[in-house]
């Protein structure tokens, strides 16, 4: 009998993905000319945006759910690969792979209102490469100047805390999944908000803080915060992906079907 | 023969339910193929999912080919295969099935996979395995599983949904897999489908596994006979009165040779567990 490698193989990741890919092949595509053709129609950033966060939402969810239920559920956890492997083709899948198509399908999109209007109206639209690209206005010498800044990672990385975490609601809750892991995430930041509170205050006497709702986007302004508890929040709210990823993987191992 | 499974004292229940089994013991070894018989809602299938890693007991353990099944190891994955009573629906087609799939269990053999299809008469030229009927569907994922050549093989309810001919080749491609590395439970409440194949019978009631005999050392202990008239012998312990008269089964004290019958073994060890289980330990 062939003993075959039990720590992480990259071949199994990619027969993982091959799999999915080509189950569901005529449902990706599909998908992905809709977008395209809404991404014609309607491509404001904002909206852009919008899809990406809420397709991608929709997309995480309905890949767990069909993983981990009935006959299904049983199939996906008994693929002789280890739970590591599977993560990380989920990972893949909800996180690179649709926010990869998303910029493709807003770029086909765009392109396509481009060519359509320069070829069939003789107009010149330009094509719109703006998707990561924040506008704000500064002041320098009394001149109101554009400040032009690439949010690519900002986005990336909130889109990919974004996907981590419904990834592990859908992985952890059996049904309402939405519902609960967003109630579940402000019961969890209200309480990490109070401590941090109760901390800035005693420990630093702060007065000052920005209102926000979830403690990642805290912003430190005080100055008697010491710089490396601010570098820490910072590190910290980059490091909320990775220990999602950690967590959704001791719930798969703990999945039951 | 290898021992494969080993559950030592193992008690599980469902959430919020009244617990289904309380210290369970099983040892199962390679070269049989074992039936496992009960009533509806016994806990055959919940059986067969806490072998496979989909289910974890509270206490107690499970080992199958000495690995923890909890973990689901892809090295325990690879020579286990579960085909569960609800199958699942794929878009794939058979080759491309073949294709994502038996790389993940080296032992795979397509010659056999292909052999067992056309033993089936399922179409392999079939372009989604989706659009095949509910019999097909089952008996392809059979064939799929049984050329995985996995160690352990779990079948539950593996005869329903499929017609009278699909059972006898069923049979017969279990009957040719098992091998001496390999063992395979076939988890039924329709116990004529597996006449003559079953080379061990484990018998759930009451959550608890109330019979675990070897087929010849059931009929080496008991004779099945039916008759026009009924046996008043003392030695009959279990009769059931049928259109032709009756079926009995009594202690083979004369050690005569019958073939048995595993609906009326089944019928009299949960109705006379105590006496059939006294005649089994003497």
């Amino acid at each position: 009998m062939k003993k075959i490698k039990d720590i992480f193989y990259i071949r199994r990741v990619i027969l993982l993905l091959k799999r999915y890919f080509l189950e569901n092949l005529s449902r990706e595509i599909m998908f992905w000319c809709i977008i395209t053709f809404i991404f014609t129609v309607l491509d404001s950033r904002i909206f852009v945006l919008i899809v990406l966060f809420v397709s991608g939402l929709i997309y995480s969810i309905r890949l767990h759910n069909d993983l981990l239920k009935g006959a299904k559920g049983i199939h996906y956890l008994l693929i002789p690969a280890t739970h590591g492997e599977k993560l990380v083709a989920s990972i893949i899948l909800n996180t690179i792979y649709h926010f990869a198509m998303t910029i493709l399908a807003y770029s086909i999109g765009n392109l396509l209102v481009t060519l359509t209007y320069h070829y069939l109206l003789k107009m010149a639209v330009p094509v719109n490469w703006d998707l990561f690209q924040e506008t704000s206005t500064v002041v320098i010498d009394g001149f109101y100047v554009p400040d032009v800044k690439n949010v690519f990672w900002s986005v990336f990385g909130l889109f990919g805390f974004s996907q981590a975490l419904f990834m592990l609601g859908s992985i952890y809750f059996k049904n309402n999944i939405v519902f609960k892991t967003i109630f579940s995430l402000f019961a969890i930041g209200f309480v990490v908000v109070i401590v941090q509170l109760v901390m800035f205050k005693t420990l630093w006497h702060v007065k000052h803080l920005a209102n926000t709702i979830l403690p990642v986007f805290v912003i430190i302004t005080d100055a008697t915060i010491p710089t490396i508890i601010k570098n820490v929040a910072v590190i910290g709210s980059y490091l909320f992906i990775p220990i999602l990823w950690t967590i959704s993987y001791f719930s798969l191992t703990e999945k039951e079907v | 023969m290898k021992k494969i499974v080993d559950i030592k004292k193992v008690s599980f229940n469902y959430k919020r339910q009244n617990r289904l089994f309380s210290d369970l013991n099983l040892e199962l070894y390679t070269g049989q193929i074992n039936g496992l018989l009960g009533k509806n809602g016994e806990g055959k299938s919940t059986m067969l999912k806490l072998l496979s890693g989909l289910l974890f007991p509270k206490h107690g353990k499970i080992y199958v080919n000495n690995f923890n099944p909890k973990f689901r190891h892809p090295n325990l994955l690879k020579d286990l295969f579960f085909l569960p009573e609800e199958i699942q629906d794929t878009m794939l087609s058979i080759k491309a099935y073949e294709m994502v799939y038996a790389p993940f269990y080296p032992d795979f053999s397509s010659t056999k996979f292909y052999n067992y299809l056309n033993e089936f008469t399922v179409d392999s030229a079939t372009p989604s395995i989706s659009d095949l009927s509910y019999g097909q569907r089952k008996k392809f994922f059979i064939a799929f599983g049984l050329a995985t050549n996995a160690k352990l093989i779990l079948l539950d309810e593996p005869t329903n949904g499929l017609d009278i001919p699909s059972k006898r080749q069923f049979r017969r491609m279990v009957a040719t897999t098992i091998d001496q590395k390999c063992c395979i439970v076939i988890s039924t409440h329709q116990v004529l489908d597996l006449d003559e194949l079953i080379d061990n019978i484990i018998i759930l009631d009451g959550h608890e596994i109330i019979f675990n005999e070897k087929s010849e050392v059931i009929t080496q202990k008991l004779f099945f006979q039916s008759t026009e008239k009924k046996d008043t012998d003392k030695d009959v312990i279990y009769s059931e009165e049928t259109l032709n008269g009756y079926n009995q089964i009594k202690k083979n004290t004369k050690n005569e040779k019958s073939k048995m019958d595993i609906e009326m073994l089944f019928n009299a060890v949960v109705s006379h567990h105590s006496q059939i289980t006294n005649l089994f330990k003497s």
